[in-house]
């Protein structure tokens, strides 16, 4: 009988584990946070496995640096999970994480600016007292679709990480992340008439910059 | 027509569709109509911007960090009590020997240097100054001018004061035959006023002058020889007794065949100046203790004696 519990055992552990990994799944970010407390750390797992690739490319929009976005966001994970007990559930949790990338990706452009970390290739311009580096649009006629796109892409990511700090953040929320005003308006700590300002403003920017590509 | 416009693009932003109203100004209104396509174009910009996701391994590498920053935290309280402490001490250590150190330091240099090479300084207002110590007796205002008292009484009656007679007979002997003069005090010798120098058969020692100011202390000395005298100290080496009458020392009394005698100093002279330095009551500069000239006032007119020039 035991021999055949013993047998059976691995079979049974593996399901648990795919039961819990189900569970986890199944659970509001709230609930995970509460396990996570309580010291189950594959809850927190589920967490990270939920929030990384958000807030990678997030933060990848911001410093437009792969390696620095991945680097923020594993601080934003290890600064959640170190100051788990202060964290409330008075709003969101994507909020609370999201608010966290900000300020770290805040911080990095101001370091950044301290050390004068611009691109070499870059002409700069300047938004009333805000630095913006721009990238002119390359008109080269390139018969490869999939290349063209590529060049699009990397255009239209230059002219967001050009934009100054207080659109940048709101456009990339709104635009690439997908989140709506009342959102960007709680992460960003703005009030809603000043957040959707902001995103038209940072478009209107955007639209100015790129008009080389729209209507092409 | 522009309000219109306005509230049109406020409302496309917001809704990112077209009403039938909305339908109806982008028919009529041409910079609206582009307006929609550029943010429709804006749109499938944002739409073609490849997403980045972590890399593989992401989720341990989340993980190792948060165990090396536990760590890290683990030890954070230690360091923030060790760090606070050891500045604390530091800090003590440092008061201790910035100011409780200090005074006894000079007691210690006080009774262990006593006769080698320390000079008698006046220290005037100084607060800090220890105590005098049982080893070293030094003699306070009070007893310094009752013996000035006794000094001069004894030369009013034309008595000669043993004491005083000594010391006339010490800076005879060493003015006629050129003793040379002693760098310390003897050992033994008790410095307690003019009048208790033991001073043997030679001239008063100039370094270790017999009088000392009121609250004196005993410091060694850093540069050789001492400069400092008060007049008081002066006039009483060269047998004078006088006192502090504002703008110079009234003469009282000349002890008899004293320096000051020999050269002419009389009762009732108003000492003004030694060695070209005008008196005062407190410590003044000059090279001896016992002067080399005066200038005196005698009946309104000024005069200045050589010390030991006559020798009547």
């Amino acid at each position: 009988m035991d021999a055949c519990l013993a047998l059976k055992q691995p079979t049974l552990v593996r399901r648990e584990v795919a039961t819990l990994t189900v569970s986890y799944k199944s659970q509001s970010d709230h609930d995970l946070i509460e396990l996570t407390r309580k010291g189950e750390e594959s809850a927190y797992a589920e967490i990270v496995a939920r929030y990384q690739n958000p807030l990678t490319n997030y933060l990848y929009r911001m410093l437009n640096d792969y390696e620095e976005a991945v680097d923020l966001t594993q601080e934003a994970f290890v600064r959640v999970y170190l100051a788990i007990e202060r964290y409330h559930s008075g709003y969101a949790f994507s909020t609370y994480i999201y608010r966290i990338a900000t300020n770290l990706a805040i911080t990095e452009l101001r370091k950044r600016k301290r050390r004068k970390l611009f691109s070499l290739t870059g002409l700069f311009q300047f938004d009333g007292d805000e630095e913006v580096e721009f990238q002119p649009p390359d008109k080269r006629e390139t018969p490869d679709l999939e290349t063209v796109n590529k060049e699009k892409s990397v255009v239209i990511g230059k002219a967001i990480a050009a934009l100054p700090d207080k659109y940048r953040a709101p456009i990339i929320l709104r635009e690439i992340q997908e989140l709506s005003y009342e959102e960007i308006a709680e992460i960003l700590e703005l009030g809603l008439g000043t957040t959707k300002s902001r995103i038209s403003r940072g478009r209107g920017l955007l639209r100015d910059r790129l008009k080389d590509y729209l209507g092409r | 027509m522009t309000m219109k416009c306005l509230e049109f693009r406020q409302e496309f932003e917001s809704r990112r569709t077209i009403s039938d109203e909305m339908h109806d100004h982008a028919d009529g209104c041409g910079e609206c109509t582009r307006f929609v396509a550029e943010e429709l174009e804006l749109n499938e910009l944002f739409g073609s911007l490849p997403s980045v996701e972590a890399p593989i391994g992401f989720q341990s590498r989340v993980f190792s960090a948060i165990g090396q920053r536990r760590d890290e935290k683990a030890w954070f309280p230690i360091r923030t009590i060790l760090i606070p402490v050891a500045g604390c001490l530091v800090l003590a250590l440092a008061g201790y020997f910035v100011f409780l150190r200090t005074p006894a330091d000079l007691n210690q240099v006080a009774m262990a240097d006593k006769g080698e090479g320390d000079v008698a300084v006046s220290t005037g207002s100084n607060s800090d100054r220890p105590a005098p110590t049982p080893e070293l007796e030094i003699a306070s205002a009070p007893e310094i001018k009752e013996r000035e008292k006794e000094l001069s009484a004894a030369d009013a009656n034309t008595v000669k004061h043993p004491e005083a007679e000594s010391i006339a007979d010490a800076k005879k002997t060493a003015g006629e035959k050129g003793v040379s003069r002693k760098e310390n005090p003897k050992e033994g010798s008790e410095i307690r006023s003019i009048d208790s120098i033991d001073m043997g058969s030679e001239a008063p020692d100039v370094e270790n002058p017999p009088g000392i100011e009121p609250g004196a202390r005993i410091e060694r000395s850093e540069s050789g020889p001492r400069t400092r005298f008060s007049a008081t100290e002066v006039l009483l080496a060269i047998g004078v007794s006088a006192e502090w009458k504002g703008s110079g020392y009234l003469v009282k009394t000349v002890s008899e065949n004293s320096l000051a005698a020999r050269s002419g100093v009389k009762t009732g002279d108003l000492v003004l100046s030694i060695d070209g330095k005008a008196v005062k009551p407190g410590v003044m500069s000059v090279e001896t203790a016992d002067g080399k000239s005066l200038k005196i006032r005698r009946g309104g007119r000024e005069m200045v004696l050589a010390l030991g020039n006559r020798n009547d």
